[in-house]
């Protein structure tokens, strides 16, 4: 393997549209399309519509990323794009464009979960080499946490490329819980990062059921706490003022804090790993970093996230770097014409 | 670019006032950050404003108004705005709303939306209110340079020809660090009142169930499933499940798949839109898709998500708040080869469902 291993990697699992160079581990570039300002003209209005499809941001977005890492096909080692799990027509926008630059231009392909993606991205280390495990090594077994819009997940490290999913939701994920009370409480979209700025200056004064607490699995659940949050909030007479919000929003993010926990609790004490990973958007929020440490330091392991915010919610870099550890273990897509989308892509 | 301060009161306010109403821009203190206010209603004060803030794509800017009564002249404020303005505004978050089309077109959004501020500086408020016209409200930095705190900030990372394009600096000190003000979208996900006999199918049995648990939902839906059954080789079928946050129209999706065989865990579709599980039972074989508009501007988005090529004999559609796609889906009923049920779950209590369906 060459010691500098450049990868062009694709995301395009549901919104955003994403791009990233990397150098082995590290980040050289990372073009999400919701935070870039491509330079054009202005009044060249997109539509919603074609971001979600991203079509038109595509090429767009490879540009900008292999401009902002100083690089040129010419000098990339392979392509890499997410298969899924993900929105399937979102997903085909990016496989048929990652198939399209490695037969063009004769790269190696690889096809990445992109909830590996999230699994790795505490490994991602920033352009000059400096990331969570720079000064530590990975140990494993490693025991990963993923909570986004999408997914909440517990899945556990033997090594990379060698995996087993614990558990997860079987009905609504923790961000999408968020978003959900925040919609009860009329607080527009998206709601989920407003309940947790709202959470800060609450008191979690109201009771509400911790979901899946006598469940012996591994398994989440948040569609009843949902409900739970709908009929609270039925009986607690209008009008509320800002405190009652902010209350509110403090039960709510206890509630589903602790769903959390009580599961990675289970998993720590079942499986004995040595460290922990956190992964997803819903790691934005301070509280739950500040839960598993506390947990974890309970049982003497430490919790490991990305460097950058920017990789906790979708992005290309962790796709890129994900690959990177695949290339390693010679995990390519031989037969080009073959990749295809796989939307219910899952661990195991 | 003069420099008054805030201190000054009255007089500071007739010296802002005068450089508005020429179209000019003023630098102004708000709760969050310095921000660039020229008259949100005049093409070349917005212009100046855009130059100023250099290349930023097609990202919309909002205004800032005085209080709600000036708002509702430029946006159409719905339930959940009026809910926000209410209780957090003056404050540090953007309301955006449907835009009534009378400040600058290229301050909105593409979908034709507005995003409004009130800051929570009572002389900027004064000052907006007299002035009668909304202003802009964007931080007073160049795109991608650092956000200002102070006039030294605006100073350092400007260059001299976008200070060229400022003609006054309202100066409130040093302000403390905040982040940007929060921005919330109401246009999204208003909730559709559902009126019972707003769907018309003529001449359609409709059919009531109460469950009492969301064992019961997912019975009850392969009941009402297993009745149409035998149009599948033939046919698509499309579930349109109607019902609030909260009723069990992902209960009702897995009942429908717990029918077809499927093992996989069907879960929530909000935020990936579209979830397809391949089924086979026994001579049957097709695709169920879990469908959820939750997520989306236009429930006419799903066609371009291919929605018509999933009407295929043999495949099923549950789809959830199916208000948004009503009309798109009464078209598809025109056809022959998709049968529509129209699903209705009303929560009755905690634990109890009505559950209606005809088609």
């Amino acid at each position: 393997m060459k010691k500098h291993y450049l990868i062009l990697s694709i995301d395009t699992s549901c919104d955003d549209t994403s791009v990233a160079v990397t150098n082995n581990d590290s980040v050289l570039s990372n073009v999400i399309s919701s935070q870039v300002e491509f330079h054009k003209e202005y009044g060249g209005v997109i539509p919603n519509l074609a971001k979600r499809m991203h079509q038109q941001l595509i090429d767009l977005a490879i540009a900008e990323a292999l401009k902002r890492a100083k690089t040129s096909f010419g000098k990339i080692d392979a392509i890499a794009v997410t298969i899924g799990p993900g929105l399937a027509p979102a997903l085909e926008v990016g496989v048929a464009k990652a198939k399209e630059l490695a037969q063009r231009f004769k790269k190696s392909l690889i096809g990445v979960n992109h909830m590996e993606g999230h699994l790795l991205s505490s490994f991602v280390r920033n352009s000059k080499g400096i990331g969570p495990f720079s000064k530590m090594k990975p140990r494993f077994p490693i025991l990963g946490l993923l909570v986004s819009g999408g997914h909440t997940q517990l899945v556990l490290m033997m090594d990379f490329g060698k995996y087993q999913l614990l558990g997860e939701t079987l009905d609504d994920a923790a961000g999408e819980a968020f978003d959900k009370v925040a919609r009860m409480l009329d607080l527009g979209y998206p709601g989920g990062q407003i309940i947790s700025e709202l959470a800060k200056k609450g008191n979690p004064k109201y009771e509400l059921p911790v979901p899946m607490i006598g469940s012996k699995d591994l398994n989440f659940s948040f569609s009843g706490l949902k409900t739970a949050c709908l009929y609270k909030l039925q009986k607690l007479p209008k009008p509320w003022n800002k405190q009652f919000y902010c209350d509110f929003a403090a039960s709510f993010e206890k509630a589903a804090i602790q769903a959390l926990m009580i599961k990675l609790k289970r998993a720590i004490m079942i499986y004995q790993p040595k460290q922990i990973v956190l992964g997803g958007g819903v790691i934005n929020n301070l509280p739950l970093r500040q839960a598993s440490r506390k947990l974890a330091r309970k049982y003497g392991l430490r919790v490991f996230i990305p460097y950058d915010k920017k990789l906790f919610t979708d992005n290309a870099a962790m796709i890129g770097v994900c690959a990177w550890h695949q290339a390693q273990r010679k995990d390519f897509f031989k037969k080009i014409d073959l990749l295809d989308r796989k939307p219910n892509l899952n661990f195991n | 670019m003069k420099i008054i301060k805030l201190k000054r009161g009255k007089e500071a306010i007739k010296v802002v006032l005068a450089v508005l109403k020429k179209g000019g821009l003023v630098i102004y203190p708000t709760e969050t950050c310095y921000g660039i206010g020229g008259d949100a209603t005049n093409l070349k004060a917005v212009k100046k404003v855009l130059e100023f803030k250099g290349s930023r794509g097609d990202k919309p800017i909002s205004v800032a108004v005085s209080d709600k009564e000036m708002a509702k002249k430029y946006v159409v404020i719905n339930k959940t705005a009026d809910n926000l303005y209410r209780e957090f505004l003056p404050g540090p978050l953007t309301v955006v709303s449907k835009s009534k089309g009378k400040t600058i077109r290229v301050l909105e959004a593409s979908k034709g939306t507005l995003g409004i501020r009130i800051p929570k500086y009572p002389l900027v408020i004064k000052i907006i209110k007299e002035f009668g016209r909304p202003i802009t409200s964007t931080s007073a930095n160049t795109s991608g340079k650092k956000t200002p705190y102070c006039l030294k900030d605006v100073l350092k990372y400007t260059s001299k020809k976008k200070l060229e394009l400022i003609d006054l600096f309202l100066d409130g000190d040093n302000l403390s660090f905040h982040l940007p003000s929060t921005v919330i979208d109401t246009t999204l996900n208003e909730p559709a009142i559902l009126r019972r006999g707003e769907i018309k199918i003529s001449r359609t049995k409709s059919n009531s169930f109460i469950s009492n648990s969301e064992a019961e939902t997912k019975k009850m839906a392969q009941g009402i499933f297993q009745k149409y059954s035998k149009l599948l080789p033939k046919k698509s079928l499309v579930f349109a499940l109607q019902g609030e946050l909260g009723s069990g129209k992902t209960q009702f999706a897995k009942g429908l798949g717990s029918f077809l065989k499927i093992k996989e865990n069907i879960i929530s579709p909000t935020f990936t839109i579209i979830r397809e599980y391949p089924y086979q039972k026994s001579k049957l074989s097709g695709i169920l898709y879990h469908l959820d508009t939750w997520r989306l501007e236009r429930g006419e988005e799903l066609l371009d998500l291919g929605l018509e090529e999933m009407l295929k004999p043999g495949n099923v559609i549950a789809i959830e708040w199916m208000q948004k796609i009503k009309q798109v889906l009464e078209h598809f009923q025109n056809k022959k080869e998709t049968h529509l049920i129209w699903v209705t779950i009303e929560s009755l209590s905690e634990n109890q469902r009505r559950i209606t369906y005809r088609g």
